[in-house]
């Protein structure tokens, strides 16, 4: 990556930081808009971002932050009033900028037409600050669309003619560039390939990039293959300068004891070889500790975006609903927090849109008018908790059941339990909400949620009461890095299944086995049936039709059974044998083996040699279709 | 230097015939190492290998094209660096860094079924021999190695 690249790519990464500590202020000034600082400090951040988009070649971005920024100033002032409407509006420019930043990091040329919202913040006067803003007004960002919150001002006054001298300001930084602030801008300005000269593009036409709100952030492979030339940018990470200290303290103790052990080498005495060894055993410890605790990163950002998603969605829903936040300090791997976003503000929305009654109903029901949401983080059990709990509703499961029936997703005279009924609402294609709103509910969302949360080797339940609340819990591993896995052998060669997957192993003897015409084989455990499926088979291992590891399928015993229990069907897999159980980091696979089926990545074993981590429920699936 | 090392190439014989790729796309060449194989992948693909502490794919170019394997003590894996990810190719002998001379260039044949080698870029003539110049990402086909198909994400739940 060339100098100039590397300058927006730092860029990027530290606007993203500025963005969000905006939008923290923004929702703090709401609460009290009469607090100048909170004003000045959002100030600082828009003039920020302005100053440096421009000096690492941002063209349009700049123009767009400096109408932003002339926003601020006027409310600073005293100009516009700080009602929830202007707020609304400084919140949807907020937004505009993280759409910007999040498509000029798929692609540095990329342009988003800021038209407008431009239009949005020119046509805005002190009067229309003073408008009680309608619902419609506050904008939703939404996952799944990407829409510019449109019309809002369609009944505008004309501006008057105090903005004339606005308009020359804005006429003036049509001209290219040439602001001379910053010292750096000249040198780093000039070989900037071709920034649009027209800082508004017509709207729509030069979408360059993906659609940023539909493309979250840039994931791991997928990203780096678009893009042509430009190179995506490197990902990075905050740590604490104690925890990059302790791993540099331990690092150097590894080396002064791989220096003993060279002399130990040459030399004769037994015991301190053992000792150094020991030691060294120890340290080594401390630095794979040390070195995973530097990938993770507290929740708080995630959780702080939270606020924004209750503060908009009630406000389009007339809702009053309350965000409690607990253990947002609690640490994750960053991978899985970066996954964590979308389902999180799904559930969120859910809970508002879902859970929490209106006002009138709440009050009716003798509830306070304001619903409370409760998003928490806690450690349990080497796990990574989050729940989502709300005081609202609940789930009814008769009108779960009743739905299901409509839909055909329950036989009549299907029975099931509550919980099982529940459990529907993960099911794909399934909302009870009788009017699809806007904020959820287009029967797309809890089992997208599910799959995404099953992604990142997590799960997700929930526990309602009727008229009292759900609470939805998930639960997550605290790093993909390093998995404990069981080690099994079929036909020769040795695959890794994630612990976690694994609910038993038996040894299978003789009579547990019985075949099935035309479904295979059934494993007997404990007089529950399961159906027995071969590893070898699933892979196709090409040696199990030779001699070698041959046995007919419905010879008796041998082998042991790894039972595995899923919320759909419980089965069992054959392999030969189980040679251990060890962690092990997951190492990628490289994009050429992206389309195999069933890997979930490799690792490598005590002897050097890779193996394969399997994915047994995609695997399972997979080898099913295919029969 | 540099300019040098933009026109280097590294030669390797497949089966009798002799090839050469550009020394920029080679990271190393080691022998050939203990191999995981993987399943349910075509047959030039050979499985994966730990490059101290990386995972990598090994790949048989020779069956790749079609060229029977000469199995000697010379086979050697030549870990090329394809962007984004490395990639270990397997071939009969590494021979040595040809330094072209420009006059003994000529591009690539125009022949009829010309989709088939266009991963041949040219060739070169070495005194009485000739010597294929390829792009290995091309001749690999790596960006799409036809492993079995994906089918969609729904099914497999309901299965």
């Amino acid at each position: 990556m060339d100098f100039e690249q590397e300058l927006k790519a730092s860029f990027l990464e530290e606007v993203t930081g500025l963005l969000e500590e905006a939008e923290r202020y923004f929702l703090r000034l709401e609460e009290n808009p009469e607090d100048k600082s909170i004003l000045d400090q959002i100030f600082r951040v828009a003039h920020n971002v302005k100053g440096s988009s421009r000096a690492v070649g941002f063209e349009e971005l700049g123009t767009f932050t400096h109408k932003f920024e002339t926003l601020l100033l006027r409310c600073k002032t005293g100009e516009f009033a700080v009602t929830p409407t202007t707020i609304s509006l400084l919140l949807a420019c907020n937004d505009h900028l993280g759409r910007f930043i999040e498509a000029l990091r798929g692609d540095f040329n990329a342009s988003v037409p800021s038209d407008e919202i431009i239009q949005r913040i020119e046509s805005f006067t002190p009067a229309d600050a003073l408008v009680e803003a309608s619902p419609n007004e506050a904008s939703v960002p939404d996952a799944s669309a990407f829409e510019e919150p449109a019309e809002i001002h369609a009944a505008d006054l004309p501006p008057p003619a105090a903005f004339e001298s606005e308009a020359d300001i804005l006429a003036r930084l049509d001209q290219p560039f040439v602001v001379a602030a910053d010292p750096v801008v000249s040198e780093v300005a000039t070989p900037v390939p071709t920034p649009s000269v027209a800082p508004t593009p017509p709207p729509l036409a030069s979408v360059a990039a993906p659609t940023p709100a539909a493309t979250p952030s840039p994931k791991a492979e997928g990203a780096k293959a678009a893009g042509g030339n430009t190179p995506a940018p490197e990902e990075s990470i905050r740590v604490s300068l104690s925890r990059l200290e302790r791993l540099v303290n331990f690092v150097g103790e590894l080396v002064i004891f791989q220096t003993v052990l060279q002399e130990q080498a040459y030399g004769s005495n037994p015991t301190l070889l053992r000792r150094t060894v020991h030691q060294m055993g120890k340290v080594t410890k401390e630095i794979q500790d040390l070195s995973m605790s530097l990938r993770m990163v507290p929740l708080k950002q995630t959780f702080q975006k939270m606020q924004r998603i209750v503060r908009d969605t009630s406000s389009v829903l007339n809702k009053k609903v309350k965000l409690q936040i607990e253990g947002e300090e609690t640490e994750v791997d960053k991978t899985i927090v970066e996954s964590l976003g979308d389902p999180l503000v799904h559930l969120i929305r859910n809970a508002c849109d879902h859970g929490i009654e209106t006002p009138e109903e709440r009050v009716a029901r003798g509830k306070p008018d304001t619903g409370t949401v409760r998003l928490a983080a806690f450690h349990r059990g080497g796990r990574l908790v989050i729940e989502i709990k709300d005081d609202g509703n609940g789930i009814d499961a008769n009108r779960l059941r009743q739905k299901a029936l409509e839909k055909g997703i329950l036989r009549p005279g299907q029975n099931i339990s509550d919980r099982e009924a529940v459990n529907l609402i993960f099911h794909a294609g399934f909302s009870t909400k009788a009017q699809v709103t806007e904020v959820s509910g287009r029967g797309v969302g809890m089992d997208v949620v599910k799959t995404n949360i099953e992604a990142i080797q997590g799960e997700i339940e929930v526990e309602t009461a009727v008229g009292q609340g759900s609470t939805f819990r998930v639960l997550l591993p605290l790093t993909l890095a390093i998995i404990e896995g069981l080690v099994v052998k079929s036909d020769q060669d040795r695959f890794i299944i994630p612990l976690a997957h694994v609910h038993e192993s038996v040894k299978i003897e003789a009579g547990d086995l019985h075949p099935v015409a035309n479904m295979g084989e059934i494993f007997k455990l404990r007089d529950e049936p399961l159906p027995l499926l071969r590893l070898s088979k699933l892979l196709n291992q090409k040696r199990a039709a030779g001699a070698a590891g041959a046995r007919k399928p419905n010879e008796d015993g041998g082998g042991i059974a790894i039972v595995v229990r899923t919320q759909a069907q419980p089965y069992a897999v054959h392999v030969d044998d189980i040679v251990g159980q060890h962690q092990v980091v997951i190492k990628k696979l490289g994009t050429e083996m992206q389309r195999t089926h069933g890997f979930g990545g490799s690792a490598i074993l005590g002897d050097g040699r890779p193996a394969l981590i399997l994915e047994l429920q995609e695997l399972v699936g997979f080898s099913k279709e295919a029969a | 230097m540099s300019d040098n090392d933009q026109n280097r190439y590294l030669c390797f014989m497949l089966g009798k015939e002799e090839y050469a790729i550009p020394l920029l796309t080679v990271r190393e060449v080691i022998a050939v190492p203990e191999i995981t194989p993987v399943p349910q992948t075509p047959s030039h693909f050979v499985g994966i290998m730990n490059l101290r502490g990386q995972v990598i794919s090994v790949l048989d170019l020779r069956s790749k094209l079609g060229i029977k394997p000469n199995a000697s003590a010379d086979t050697a894996v030549i870990i090329c660096d394809l962007h984004p990810n490395s990639l270990g190719v397997i071939v009969d002998k590494v021979e040595s860094v040809l330094n072209p001379d420009p006059t003994h260039l000529s591009p690539r044949p125009q022949m009829e079924n010309s989709k088939a080698n266009d991963y041949v870029t040219g060739i070169y003539r070495k005194e009485e021999r000739l010597i294929l110049l390829i792009d290995i990402a091309k001749a690999l086909g790596a960006t799409d190695l036809g492993l079995a198909a994906r089918t969609s994400g729904e099914q497999k739940k309901a299965a």
